[in-house]
């Protein structure tokens, strides 16, 4: 709105600059007083009832506009409101003075104000505002909107002629090229040990074992760009790629297995949806078609069965919103369009619910026209009960109790082992004993005696029943009940029907009927949209190859590959977004990927193969003071491990992570943990298969920043808070996964020395410094000497031995280093 | 080279910060050794008590989030003319910014008893017989307003000043500005918040340094889970422990060197240090057994120290403030009274009464009262009309366009009610104060100027309160 009438300000000024040049300098003034002292009085206490907004609404009340210069001048049913220059002429002045009517009806105006209008009108009510009414919401432009840089179709962006030998590839040349421009020099290329922890951090979520470490130092000292593009195919390869990159999807898409609000309830087959992000990302699945499917899969046509399934469960994006209690059709329908607004177009459609987007070329209407399509696609999940899922195969009745049966059951007994557990935890909390993490539960009983030990053994009796029954369940295998929480399209044909505008959101207050169709911001041809169709397919295809879908993936690799988008503000590329800081550059990445046939892959190669990704993380103070964010990308900025990276590395190091994925029996039992921390925390898979139970994160989630999985988050948060501190050091996770190494450690390498080194190299990807062997050394020393002096039995000396090793395995998970990447 | 616990005003030392420095021991010497040298060139850590721009009337803001919106016309804001208008149609346009009303609803005079109380005569509802003996102490802001009558929006937009920007959070703001009082508690700590509104970033540093994120407690008086996890080791004694951490911090120390310019290593390490601190001082705040019978029992909890979770709260922020902990927010959801307000407000309102007139009667006794401030309102206020659920009872639709916050404590006078919507309740009319001022104000009682708080970002210089706010210099005493 500032923006607006500062363009008309100075539009005007430059018309009377052209006729009444001795005048401009007055006329100048005059707007300024008009526009710091009459404009906001009018808009707050006069435009409710006279504008074309307030006509609009019926609401006019004297026939008087006062929003436009034409109108304050010929007044309304008491004449003229402004007379220029002459004050008592003027019917508005006496109208806020209470000498003819009182306005503005809910109090007289500041006695200065009124001050203000009688100098105003004297000064001959100087006045910018055209014809055309600024306040009137209803007239976005949305032809013009399109105009916006993120709106507009893609335009072939030719990487700039670089004079330096720097650059290798062609975004090499559009990074150089601004940086050049700034004075800036590019930090060193990244030493091998650096780039391998980089890249296997990036593409695959893991951390590089130290043979692999090792093995690429050996082929980068040879051929360093062959073994980066070696190393790079490989990983693209890897199934742990889609479980990094789907990850991220899951960000976007909210992904979780309860439905929120105060019932959360249950969603046991949400993984599917899940592995089926997993799935496409692994297979490169082009990103436009990947977006179709997630829309409107379950209307697409599909070839075979399996084909056909797995679409149905990729709708699961517009299912897998949270509920609020009692949550309204057209809340949901709400949020799903804000979702896929967000996560695709990088657009907040959401504020057009209730009132014309205040700053995006959406007017509400263009809202209902889309709410309308999704309003025959009903969610089968909203009830968050199994036998409303969307059953991917014909199931019976009986069926469907038997599998919720099945689920009911896992449940029970995994709360049961809670239960006991922690019945345990609290006998031996009251003799002052704590739970040994690494010791099994039997361990734990066995250190109590008596009326306690018996206690405690009734408790180890029931979780053994209950891990039998488990085992039991296992046996019988999960039933075939392929559930998936996805949409089904509910429009009859040749019923598909338009939805109403809601007035301000409300589904009491219904306007026009708006006939189904795209938002016009989207396209200037609207969808031919028949009347035996509901439109989501044919706003699938329109959604999925948008300009606005290439650019704001595009700017989401780069995203996850830098940790900054060349547009900052990831899921915001409206008006209130960042402009990219290489905008040519964001241009070039979403015409490759575009050209690419929309392959994720392509593109993540072709950023991490620029010598700008492969750039060391070196601070350079030079360069700090000019660019201490590192926009123009003059090195690396080193990233904190996001969570689930974190607790993959932690397990790897202890060498207990499982990296095949969960089975479907697997699945299903992880989901049954539930709110269960200390079980969660025992699953040894990575972490993208832990259960995302709705307001109950599992801790390390919880400290390290995991997102809420209630919103659209693009971009996640990396605070350092002393609750990870505390995580580090006392967590059962990080105890028990010390301990692990340490047995692992112990195992593998005897020489104190040596199994620093091995320690360090599984943990930090790197050999001690002379300085760190000492001090290491000496803390597992200390700690051994604690034990010597309290105990001496064998059995206790390995113990011993592995917590003196532990402390110093924990010491290197919690450091510093290991949660960020260089 | 300063040591940490240099006094950072230069002025004497009191007793109560010799205390504190003490307390920390061989962690903060430590952490002096290893950072001192950086510290020397990149300056005092970020966490470390900073003077105010000017004389300080407070040192600690209570912030009593009361979410929901609560309506402001059944509470603190006392609307006679209602009475006339019961039933009938407003006499004007329903506001169209901040406010979700409905067409045609009617005014809907308050269904609760109105009263005079103190010596000062401010009318307070039947509702809250505890908080109306402390009228006096109260200085209600009738003419609160903003822009919006959304749940998510309005949180954010009281935490941050901005609900569509993310923008920092007052109390990291209020972290960034003055440093922690305490060296074992972070200075900005929320107490059970709803995760809508963590998620939303109302505590968030947002592009302030992470190290003023708030530390989030949760579960606070809902039995024995702890309210921040991990915060005991099961198999170390402290001094064990320690020996760890001081070699963790010289594996940090070294990442330091090579990375001076990155703010997050510093942050690692003043995280690890505080929690250690932490550890000790976690499990005292929490240990209610040095508290008397009486004053368990003045908040309402038993003698078991078992109480409702906003009693168990207010006890606990109490407990901050004498640890020094700098902005503290407690929070009592279930004021959304769309319908049966009766009832509802009635329950919520019981929730909250005795706990905070026992907050308020605590502070004083402690001699903490003149230094801190309290702080009570939500997301916004209701319309005075009804909004008719229908086959239920009556209850009232949100309104940012007026609504009601009370501040009480140091630096402001009691016993004044400020400001006032017009005279049915709906909008702010006189003396108008909007969130910017009442953020201005709160920076102005603890020392700090609001134009002067400023974080270089994107290029711009970025305050609390935008471009706007005044300090409502007639509210303070």
């Amino acid at each position: 709105m500032a923006g607006t009438s500062k363009t008309s300000k100075s539009l005007a000024s430059c018309l009377v600059v052209a006729l009444l040049a001795p005048a401009a300098a007055f006329a100048d003034e005059g707007h300024d007083f008009f526009e710091n002292k009459i404009r906001p009085v009018l808009v707050e206490h006069c435009y409710g009832c006279h504008s074309a907004e307030a006509q609009q609404k019926d609401k006019l009340k004297g026939g008087l506009l006062l929003d436009t210069r034409m109108g304050i001048r010929e007044g309304g049913e008491s004449g003229p409101a402004v007379v220029p220059g002459k004050g008592d002429e003027s019917v508005l002045l006496s109208a806020i003075r209470h000498e003819s009517l009182e306005m503005p009806p809910k109090g007289k105006l500041p006695d200065e104000v009124v001050a203000d209008f009688a100098k105003w009108i004297d000064m001959g009510a100087p006045d910018p505002r055209d014809g055309r009414s600024l306040v009137r919401k209803d007239e976005i432009d949305v032809a013009a909107g399109r105009e916006f840089w993120s709106f507009r179709p893609l335009r072939s962006a030719t990487a700039p002629e670089v004079k330096s030998a720097w650059a290798r590839t062609d975004i090499d040349r559009f990074v150089a090229a601004e940086r050049d421009q700034a004075g800036l020099q590019a930090a060193a290329d990244a030493a091998p040990r650096v780039l391998v922890r980089r890249l296997y951090f990036d593409l695959v979520g893991l951390a590089p074992t130290p043979e692999e470490v090792t093995h690429f130092k050996n082929a980068a000292a040879s051929d360093r760009q062959a073994a980066i593009e070696q190393l790079v195919d490989r990983l693209l390869d890897s199934p742990h790629f889609g479980e990094r990159w789907g990850r991220h999807w899951l960000d976007v898409a909210r992904y979780g297995e309860t439905s929120g609000g105060t019932k959360n309830g249950e969603w046991p087959d949400a993984w599917r949806y899940r592995d089926y992000v997993i799935r496409s990302l692994n297979q490169d699945k082009p990103y436009d078609l990947f977006v179709r499917e997630q829309i409107a899969g379950d209307l697409l046509e599909s070839d075979s069965e399996s084909l056909r399934t797995d679409r149905i469960i990729a709708t699961g994006l517009l299912a897998m919103g949270a509920n609020k209690d009692n949550s309204t059709r057209m809340e949901i329908i709400g949020e799903q369009l804000d979702t896929v607004g967000r996560a695709v177009l990088g657009v907040a459609i959401g504020c057009a619910r209730c009132h014309d987007h205040k700053f995006d070329p959406i007017p509400t209407a263009d809202f209902y026209a889309m709410a309308g399509i999704l309003q025959n696609a009903e969610p089968k999940d909203q009830t968050s009960h199994v036998s409303r899922c969307r059953h991917l195969v014909k199931l019976d009745k009986a069926q469907i109790n038997q599998y919720k049966d099945y689920v009911g059951e896992l449940k029970k007994h995994n709360s049961a082992i809670a239960k006991g557990r922690d019945r345990i935890v609290e006998i031996m909390a009251k003799k002052g004993l704590h739970l040994d993490q690494f010791a099994s539960l039997e361990e734990n009983v066995a250190a109590l005696d008596g009326g306690d030990r018996n206690k405690a053994e009734q408790s180890l009796d029931e979780i053994r029943q209950a891990e039998e029954a488990l085992e039991e369940l296992r046996r019988k295998g999960v039933p075939q009940a392929p559930l998936a929480i996805a949409v089904e399209e509910t429009g009859i044909k040749g019923k598909f029907r338009n939805t109403q505008v809601h007035i301000r959101g409300n589904e009491d207050v219904l306007g026009d009927e708006v006939p189904r169709n795209a938002l016009q911001m989207l396209t200037p041809v609207p969808l031919e949209i028949g009347e035996e169709e509901s439109g989501r397919r044919r706003l699938a295809e329109l959604v999925s190859t948008h300009p606005l879908t290439a650019r704001v993936f595009a700017n989401r690799v780069w995203h996850h590959l830098f940790g900054v988008g060349l547009v900052r503000t990831v899921d915001n590329f409206g008006t209130l977004g960042e402009r990219p800081s290489h905008p040519e550059l964001l241009e070039y990445l979403a015409r490759r990927l575009v050209e690419s046939d929309w392959s994720t892959k392509s593109l993540i190669r072709e950023v991490v193969l620029s010598r700008t990704y492969q750039l060391a993380a070196d601070e350079e103070p030079a360069a700090l003071k000019i660019d201490p964010d590192n926009r123009l990308l003059w090195r690396h900025t080193p990233r904190r491990r996001d969570a689930e990276a974190l607790r993959d590395a932690i397990l790897a190091a202890a060498g207990t992570l499982e990296l095949a994925s969960p089975d479907a029996w697997q699945q299903l039992n992880y989901h049954g943990y539930g709110q269960d921390a200390e079980t969660v925390s025992r699953i040894p898979h990575r972490a993208v298969y832990l259960p995302v139970i709705r307001g109950f994160p599992p801790d390390i989630f919880a400290a390290f920043n995991f997102p809420p999985p209630d919103l659209v988050v693009g971009r996640r948060e990396t605070s350092s808070v002393p609750t990870q501190a505390l995580f580090a050091m006392n967590s059962p996770l990080v105890m028990r996964q010390s301990q692990s190494m340490a047995q692992r450690l112990i195992e593998e390498v005897s020489a104190t020395d040596a199994r620093i080194d091995r320690a360090f190299q599984l943990a930090l990807g790197r050999s001690p410094t002379g300085d760190e062997l000492q001090r290491a050394a000496a803390l597992v020393a200390s700690f051994a000497s604690d034990f010597e002096s309290t105990d001496k039995q064998e059995a206790k000396q390995e113990i011993a031995e592995r917590q003196s090793w532990a402390v110093l395995c924990q010491s290197l998970l919690a450091s510093a280093e290991f949660r960020f990447i260089e | 080279m300063r040591s940490s616990f240099a006094n950072p005003s230069g002025g004497p030392i009191t007793r109560r910060e010799a205390l504190r420095t003490s307390a920390c021991g061989f962690g903060a010497l430590a952490l002096a050794a290893l950072t001192g040298k950086t510290r020397a060139a990149g300056g005092e850590s970020p966490l470390a008590a900073k003077p105010a721009h000017f004389e300080p009337k407070v040192k600690r803001v209570i912030f009593l989030f009361m979410e929901g919106g609560p309506s402001h016309v059944d509470t603190f804001d006392y609307k006679p003319m209602l009475a006339k208008y019961d039933g009938k149609a407003p006499p004007y346009d329903q506001p169209s910014a901040g406010s979700t009303g409905h067409k045609d609803s009617v005014m809907q005079v308050s269904p609760f008893k109105f009263q005079q109380h103190g010596e000062s005569g401010l009318w307070i509802s039947d509702r809250f017989p505890h908080l109306a003996q402390h009228a006096d102490d109260l200085c209600l802001i009738n003419s609160m307003h903003h822009e919006t009558g959304q749940h998510e929006q309005g949180c954010v937009m009281m935490h941050t000043g901005e609900f569509r920007f993310i923008r920092p959070s007052m109390g990291s703001w209020i972290a960034y500005g003055l440093g922690s009082e305490s060296e074992n508690l972070p200075g900005y700590v929320v107490v059970n918040p709803r995760d809508r509104n963590e998620s939303n970033g109302c505590y968030a540093s947002a592009f302030l340094p992470a190290v003023y994120d708030a530390t989030i407690m949760r579960d606070v008086g809902r039995g024995d889970v702890p309210p921040i996890r991990n915060v005991q080791n099961p198999l170390w004694r402290t001094e064990q422990q320690r020996r760890q951490l001081d070699f963790i911090q010289s594996l940090n120390a070294d990442l330091r060197q090579r990375r001076a310019a990155d703010s997050d290593v510093d942050a690692v390490i003043e995280s690890y240090e505080r929690a250690f601190r932490m550890q000790t001082a976690v499990p005292q705040l929490l240990d209610l057994s040095g508290e008397t019978a009486a004053t368990l029992e003045s908040y309402g909890i038993n003698a078991k120290g078992q109480g409702g979770p906003f009693a168990m709260q207010c006890l606990l922020a109490r407990r901050m403030a004498e640890a020094g902990v700098r902005f503290i927010e407690v929070s009592q959801g279930g004021w959304d009274h769309h319908n049966s307000l009766v009832k509802n407000m009635t329950g919520v309102a019981k929730n909250v009464d005795q706990p905070i007139a026992a907050l308020i009667g605590d502070l004083k006794q402690r001699g903490l009262w003149s230094d801190t401030l309290l702080v009570w309102g939500g997301e916004f206020g209701r319309t005075p009309a009804i909004e008719d659920m229908k086959d239920k009872e009556f209850g009232r639709d949100h309104n940012g366009a007026g609504f009601t916050y009370w501040l009480a404590g140091g630096g402001v006078k009691g016993g004044l009610r400020y400001g006032a919507t017009d005279e049915l309740g709906w909008f702010a009319a006189d003396n108008k104060v909007h969130v910017h001022d009442l953020h201005a104000t709160i920076l102005h009682l603890l020392g700090l100027d609001h134009k002067r708080l400023t974080f270089r970002y994107g290029g711009r210089d970025y305050t609390l309160t935008d471009v706007d706010g005044e300090v409502v210099h007639d509210i303070l005493a």
